[in-house]
């Protein structure tokens, strides 16, 4: 069981390795939709520190939502996937290594440069800690979720417009606690409430997602 | 001889609309069986139904692997060859064969070996959206060399393949077979295999 979710792991991470292109226009992505927002707005220290939380959050989103598409299409598309689906080992298993390798290619590289560009926006240094706890906690969240919606639409063409549809909605908690969270560091209030319902929700997605993602892909091929 | 596969009056199709009449048949141990008919009989739909990836219309059929119902052990080779086009051809042989719990134990030296036997010896560490059609099904066929399975579905294994390759390809089938194997495939090219039944699909 361990080998195939090692070798699944190993297998994703060496192709997103071998598309680092990808790896950068996400990360560009991300970059760029904080970056332009300021220009849109007054410069105003205190605005800017005021929506950075929020922010940082849409900039997430936005960015997952554009690389979920692709965290089954590659595999369904030259029958990887049927692969996973008769094999031996549970479905479940192999998805959760999946999404790992894509938590590990888009989730982790915005728990790095998030903090970074929060300070660009004008926010001070004492609350980098809660951030990256937060989007660290509330990023495997937003994969977990998002496979689901992706293994829901892979049959379908064209799905990205259903995809937001279907997945932004189930991204609330997240958003609400994850900006809540910085929010409340900017300001000097407690955190460690919206950080364990932040972990909570980070528990329930890894344990129970995969079995779910397992069922939405079984479903979603049987036409 | 111990029976792999009992079918009992399957129908396939999709969205209700059945591709062929009910089918019967038995699949023992070391039987070759060609699945034949037109385009669009449902050759396809009927090895996909029976890999577990669609639901039959009706109809049952039963797998069993040494007494326990059970399809741990079967292979299936379809139209995709499951090949990343990033990924080099040991690279993706070894992912997939660790999908299998009997497979999980090959190494890299087994792969290249084998890659080597069909002639792939000089792109088996090439990324395989350089490799050709042919040296792609050929790669994805390697697998009936590397893998021990006791069921293997082949879906038109020998498309693509030029002629030292398929005889290669009918050669392993009979070895297969002659271990206990059993084959369910379906062809359009003539394969040199003794094939000990032939099911026919007709609407």
């Amino acid at each position: 069981m361990t080998s195939v979710f090692s070798a699944v792991l190993q297998r994703d991470l060496t192709v997103a390795l071998r598309q680092r292109g990808t790896l950068v226009h996400h990360l560009m992505f991300f970059v760029l939709v904080v970056a332009l927002f300021p220009l849109g707005t007054n410069t105003d220290g205190t605005v800017l520190v005021a929506v950075a939380p929020a922010l940082i959050w849409m900039g997430v989103l936005l960015s997952v939502l554009l690389s979920l598409n692709d965290l089954f299409k590659a595999d369904h598309e030259y029958g990887m996937l049927t692969q996973y689906l008769i094999a031996d080992e549970p479905l479940a298993i192999i998805v959760a290594a999946k999404v790992l390798a894509y938590w590990l290619t888009s989730g982790a590289i915005f728990v790095i440069t998030g903090p970074v560009l929060v300070l660009m926006l004008g926010v001070p240094v004492a609350a980098l800690p809660v951030m990256i706890a937060a989007l660290a906690l509330g990023t495997p969240v937003l994969a977990m979720i998002g496979a689901i919606g992706s293994a829901l639409t892979l049959s379908l063409p064209r799905a990205g417009l259903l995809l937001s549809l279907l997945i932004f909605p189930l991204y609330v908690p997240v958003l609400i606690f994850g900006a809540g969270a910085m929010r409340a560091a900017i300001v000097g209030l407690p955190v460690a409430g919206a950080l364990y319902v932040l972990g909570a929700l980070c528990l329930l997605a890894v344990t129970l997602a995969p079995w779910v993602i397992a069922a939405a892909l079984r479903v979603g091929l049987d036409t | 001889m111990t029976s792999r596969l009992e079918i009992d009056a399957l129908v396939c199709g999709h969205a209700e609309r059945a591709l062929f009449a009910p089918l019967t048949a038995t699949l023992a141990a070391g039987d070759i069986v060609r699945v034949a008919g037109d385009n669009g009989a449902g050759k396809t739909t009927l090895l996909r139904t029976l890999a577990g990836l669609l639901t039959p219309l009706s109809g049952t059929f039963r797998w069993s692997t040494d007494g326990r119902a059970s399809r741990a052990g079967l292979g299936f080779i379809d139209h995709d060859n499951a090949l990343s086009p990033v990924l080099t051809p040991v690279e993706n042989l070894s992912a997939v064969l660790r999908l299998h719990r009997n497979t999980s134990g090959v190494d890299e030296f087994q792969i290249v070996h084998t890659l080597a036997a069909l002639g792939l010896k000089r792109v088996a560490h090439k990324p395989c959206r350089a490799l050709s059609a042919g040296q792609k099904r050929r790669t994805a066929l390697a697998r009936l060399w590397l893998a021990s399975c006791r069921v293997w579905l082949l879906d038109e294994p020998a498309a693509a393949l030029d002629q030292a390759s398929r005889e290669r390809l009918a050669r392993q089938m009979q070895i297969m077979a002659d271990d206990g194997a059993a084959i369910l495939y379906s062809t359009h090219q003539a394969l040199n295999v003794t094939d000990t039944q032939v099911i026919e699909l007709s609407r």
